[in-house]
């Protein structure tokens, strides 16, 4: 058995704890002495194995202190992390949806109203419109303005496609007004078209129109289509004449006084056509979806009516009446919106049915 | 985080030295994560973590209670390069084995004499003390407190004194080793 003092040596030696001459002689020592080694093989393990319980202990102490709390410390890192994912995903689906919410509200004041109505609007006018009709829609301009808002009063000064003041429109999408001006023989500082564009570009022009008017009035009255149709004005004559319907004709427009002049003699049963002059139909939308007319003894101007519906016009007693489907409806010449009045007398129906 | 307050370095340095176990749990609480990180990122997994993490902790508790110890870097970056150092010695352990048998043991032993004793009846041994003296030689051998340490933590009433019952400590437990094995199989 080793003595207390080799013992602690052996324990500073294994522990790097020997240094220089002690060291050495231990060394020596360790070298020739045979029961040293032994002595320090035995010792070292007894230490190692000390050393390896010590550690077993330490790691389970490590483990039963750790692990439930770590199994805790996980556990609420999940449940956090949960939570705020759930938060997340409420708060982005309530911000997303008032963005969608935006959208499109703003999609339905300028989509809406614009694009879609803009392509039936093109479509229908590259389709329908003739030059004649230009010409016809040039002098309807000042009544345009007048849908979008122009008081009554200058609205009169502009009904007669003759009248010599011509408004200067300031409005960039109002073409047709510089076509106006063009016509009425550059009576404006305004004028800008040649002559030509009047005659070739008009669908493009109605293009340009349709989109600018869109960028600049969304909120106007919205035109869908304009026609010409030939009214026939018939007064009572002996000679029995078929009425034949009236047709969308491609036609020039003529000077309506002569036709809406013409006398009319009081005979019951038999009616001539004693002139036919041509005049313009206007399908408009109203923004508040009114329906009714305005007719300004040129233009029909139709507030919410379907284009399918087939119009007939003729004209009595230098009266409009319009038949759209099977009834008859007076048309009133003033410069208001008027709405559609039936006509209900046996005897006029049965003249203008005839 | 999450209950476990942040303490100074010094003052989980202090406790370390003072050989307070729950300084432990601590910063294995502490580095737990950013050691799981860093084995998950280099071929590791969860399991190996645990290993690597008690091991790291285990090691800054001895090499504190060295008598040279002294810290130079943050404390979480020196448990941080000792868990990496770990790691990458059992990564290197796991190639070897695939590449080189274990016939590299037959040159190990230099001039250093290997008994042919189970360890494992050592430390069957050592449970069996004792606990003054099971605690004593375990702290002066492992854990590297110093005697001064020692005498507060067992109630001895000075460093010599620690000293000396260490002696009859350890003689006790040679005693039963060496009764345990002939003599002849120690060589």
């Amino acid at each position: 058995m080793i003595n207390e003092q080799t013992y602690h040596l052996i324990n500073e030696y294994l522990n790097g704890e020997l240094k220089g001459r002690e060291l050495d002689t231990f060394k020596a020592k360790l070298k020739s002495d045979e029961e040293l080694q032994q002595q320090v093989a035995l010792q070292s393990s007894i230490i190692e194995a000390i050393s390896a319980k010590r550690e077993g202990e330490l790691k389970q102490y490590i483990k039963q202190n750790t692990n439930s709390k770590k199994m805790w410390l996980i556990n609420f890192k999940t449940i956090l992390a949960s939570a705020a994912i759930i938060v997340l995903l409420v708060s982005s689906f309530f911000i997303f949806k008032e963005f969608m919410d935006n959208t499109a509200s703003q999609e339905t004041a300028s989509e809406s109203e614009g694009t879609i109505i803009k392509k039936e609007k093109k479509s229908d006018i590259e389709d329908k419109i003739t030059p004649i009709d230009t010409q016809s829609l040039a002098i309807e301009i000042p009544n345009d303005k007048n849908a979008n808002g122009i008081p009554d009063e200058v609205k009169n000064e502009n009904e007669s496609p003759i009248a010599p003041t011509v408004e200067v429109v300031d409005d960039v999408a109002e073409i047709e007004a510089d076509e106006e001006e063009v016509e009425e023989a550059e009576a404006t500082d305004n004028v800008a078209k040649p002559e030509f564009e009047e005659r070739y570009p008009k669908s493009k022009a109605q293009t340009e129109t349709a989109a600018s008017n869109d960028v600049i009035e969304v909120k106007s009255d919205q035109i869908l289509a304009k026609k010409s149709y030939l009214v026939k004005a018939i007064s009572p004559t002996f000679e029995e004449v078929k009425k034949s319907t009236t047709q969308v004709k491609d036609a020039q427009i003529e000077e309506n006084d002569a036709a809406s002049d013409q006398p009319e003699s009081q005979i019951r049963t038999e009616y001539d056509v004693v002139g036919s002059r041509n005049i313009g139909v206007e399908y408009w939308k109203s923004v508040v979806n009114y329906k009714g007319y305005n007719y300004n003894g040129n233009t029909v101007k139709l507030y919410g009516i379907k284009q399918i519906t087939s119009l007939e016009f003729k004209e009595l007693d230098n009266r409009l009446y319009i038949k759209m489907g099977i009834n008859q409806y007076y048309l009133e010449k003033n410069s208001s919106y008027n709405r559609l009045v039936e006509v209900t007398n046996p005897t006029l129906l049965n003249v203008l049915n005839e | 985080m999450f209950g476990i307050s942040k303490l100074a370095d010094n003052t989980v340095i202090e406790s370390l030295k003072q050989g307070d176990e729950k300084m432990l749990v601590h910063l294995y609480n502490a580095h737990y994560t950013m050691v799981k990180n860093f084995v998950l990122k280099n071929s590791g997994d969860e399991n190996i973590v645990d290993d690597i993490m008690q091991d790291s902790v285990i090691a800054v508790w001895k090499n504190v209670n060295k008598p040279n110890f002294l810290l130079q870097a943050k404390l979480s970056t020196y448990l941080m390069a000792i868990a990496k150092n770990l790691w990458f010695k059992e990564l290197k352990k796991q190639t070897r084995f695939k590449l080189v048998d274990e016939g590299n043991h037959l040159n190990k032993g230099s001039e250093e004499i290997k008994l042919n004793i189970d360890k494992s009846i050592i430390v069957k041994m050592v449970a069996d003390l004792d606990e003054t003296c099971s605690k004593l030689l375990s702290y002066f051998y492992f854990d590297g407190f110093n005697n001064k340490l020692i005498a507060e933590k067992l109630g001895f009433a000075n460093a010599n004194t620690v000293k000396a019952k260490k002696y009859q400590c350890f003689k006790k437990l040679q005693k039963k080793v060496t009764q345990k094995y002939n003599k002849e199989d120690l060589l």
